[in-house]
C-alpha cells in the first residue's frame, strides 16, 4: 500500500510532465509561431503604407484635378490618339490662310507610317517673303506638332515657293492606366515646362496658362 | 516543486496568448488603415490615369519638338543680309541644308558668311562649307543643324518608297 502511495507521486508529477510537453507542442509553440508570423506581417503592411500608398494618395492628391484636365486636353491636341490625316491637311490650309500663303496641293503621303506613330503630309506653298516666313513661323509653333522631313524654299521675281514634307505624331492611348500598386510620381519641371509650351503653342500670349511649380 | 512549475507554465502561455490576440487586433487596425489608403487612391484613379496619358503624350512630343529644325529662323538669317541674295534652299532630313546665294562679288559673300557666324542663332545651326559654282554663278552653302541626339522613343517617320 505504502509502495503504490509512494509511486502515486511519481506518477502525477509524469501525467504534469506529459501534459507540460504536449500542451507546449500542440499549443504553445505553434501559437508562438503565429504571433511572429502575424508581427512579421504587420510590419511589412506598414511599410507598404509608409513607403508605397501615402506617398502615391498624397502626390494624387496634390495634383489639381482642374490642372491636370488643361494639361491632358493640350497634350491630346499635341499628339493625338490617332492618325488623323484629314484633320491635319485642314489645319495645313488654315496655318496657310493666318500665314497670307497660299497652300498648293496638301497630301497625305501614304506608306507604312500608320505603325511607327506619324503621319506624313506634304504641300507647296506660294507667297510673298513675310506670308512665307510668317508660315513657317506658324507651323513651327503649331499644336499638333509638326516636324520638317524635306523642304525646299526658292525665290524667283518676288514669288517665293516652298515645298514640304512634315510628319505629325500620334500615339494611342496606354492599355494600362495604372493601378493601386504601380508607383506615381509628381510632375516633374522638365514635364511642366514642356506642358507650358504646348499651351503657348495653343493659346499664344496667354500667361494664365502658367503653372505653379 | 511540481504546482510552481504548473503555474509559471500556465502564465507563460496566458502571456502568448494575450500578445497574440493582441498582434491580431493590430494586423487587423493595419490591414484596415492599408485599405483605406487603397480606397482613396482607387477613388483617384482618374487623376493617376491622365498623369499616365499626359506623360506618354508629353515625351512623344518632346522627342518631336526637339528634332525639328528652325526653318523659320533659317530662312530669316539667310535673308536678313541686303549684301547677298537667297536664290533657294534645300533640307533633306540628313540635318544639312544646302542654301544657294547670288552674291555682287566674292567679298560681299564673305562678309555675309561672317555676319551669319556671329548671329546668336548659330548656335542651333553651323555653316559647314562653301562653294561657288561659275556655271550658275551662285554660291552653295552647306549649314548643319546643331539638333539634340535623336531620342530612341522618336517613331521612324520616313515613310517607304
Amino acid at each position: 500500500m505504502n509502495t503504490v502511495k509512494n509511486f502515486s507521486g511519481y506518477i502525477t508529477g509524469l501525467v504534469i510532465v506529459l501534459i507540460i510537453i504536449a500542451v507546449s507542442a500542440l499549443w504553445t509553440i505553434p501559437e508562438l509561431q503565429r504571433y511572429l508570423a502575424i508581427n512579421q506581417s504587420i510590419e511589412q503592411e506598414e511599410q507598404r503604407i509608409v513607403d508605397a500608398l501615402v506617398p502615391k494618395r498624397d502626390v494624387l492628391l496634390a495634383v489639381s484635378a482642374s490642372e491636370i484636365d488643361v494639361l491632358v486636353d493640350d497634350a491630346r491636341t499635341a499628339v493625338p490618339e490617332s492618325s488623323q490625316p484629314i484633320y491635319l491637311l485642314a489645319f495645313l490650309e488654315e496655318l496657310g490662310s493666318i500665314s497670307g500663303v497660299e497652300v498648293i496641293d496638301p497630301m497625305y503621303v501614304f506608306g507604312n507610317v500608320a505603325d511607327a506613330g506619324v503621319v506624313v503630309l506634304s504641300a507647296s506653298i506660294e507667297g510673298d517673303y513675310a506670308g512665307t516666313v510668317r508660315f513657317f513661323d506658324n507651323l513651327s509653333n503649331a499644336a499638333p506638332v509638326f516636324r520638317i522631313l524635306q523642304f525646299s524654299f526658292y525665290r524667283e521675281l518676288g514669288l517665293n515657293t516652298s515645298q514640304i514634307i512634315i510628319s505629325s505624331p500620334f500615339k494611342s492611348l496606354p492599355s494600362s492606366l495604372g493601378s493601386v500598386h504601380t508607383p506615381v510620381r509628381q510632375l516633374n519641371a522638365l514635364e511642366r515646362q514642356l506642358a507650358q509650351e504646348i499651351s503657348q503653342r495653343l493659346r499664344p500670349g496667354d500667361s494664365t496658362t502658367l503653372l505653379p511649380d | 516543486m511540481i504546482l510552481i512549475g504548473l503555474i509559471i507554465f500556465v502564465l507563460v502561455n496566458l502571456t502568448v496568448l494575450f500578445f497574440s490576440i493582441r498582434a491580431a487586433g493590430t494586423l487587423e487596425d493595419v490591414q484596415a488603415r492599408a485599405l483605406a489608403l487603397e480606397q482613396e487612391i482607387d477613388n483617384l484613379q482618374s487623376v493617376e490615369s491622365k498623369l499616365l496619358v499626359f506623360r506618354e503624350k508629353i515625351a512623344l512630343y518632346e522627342a518631336f519638338a526637339k528634332n525639328n529644325v528652325p526653318i523659320d529662323e533659317v530662312v530669316r538669317q539667310l535673308t536678313a543680309s541686303p549684301m547677298v541674295y537667297l536664290v533657294g534652299i534645300e533640307y533633306q532630313d540628313n540635318q544639312t541644308l544646302v542654301a544657294h546665294f547670288d552674291a555682287p562679288s566674292e567679298a560681299s559673300m564673305v562678309q555675309f558668311l561672317r555676319q551669319l557666324d556671329e548671329v546668336e542663332s548659330l548656335r542651333t545651326f553651323e555653316v559647314t562649307d562653301v562653294a561657288y559654282s561659275g556655271v550658275s554663278r551662285q554660291y552653295e552653302v552647306n549649314i548643319r543643324f546643331l539638333l539634340p541626339e535623336q531620342e530612341e522613343s522618336l517613331p521612324t517617320d520616313v515613310p517607304e518608297e
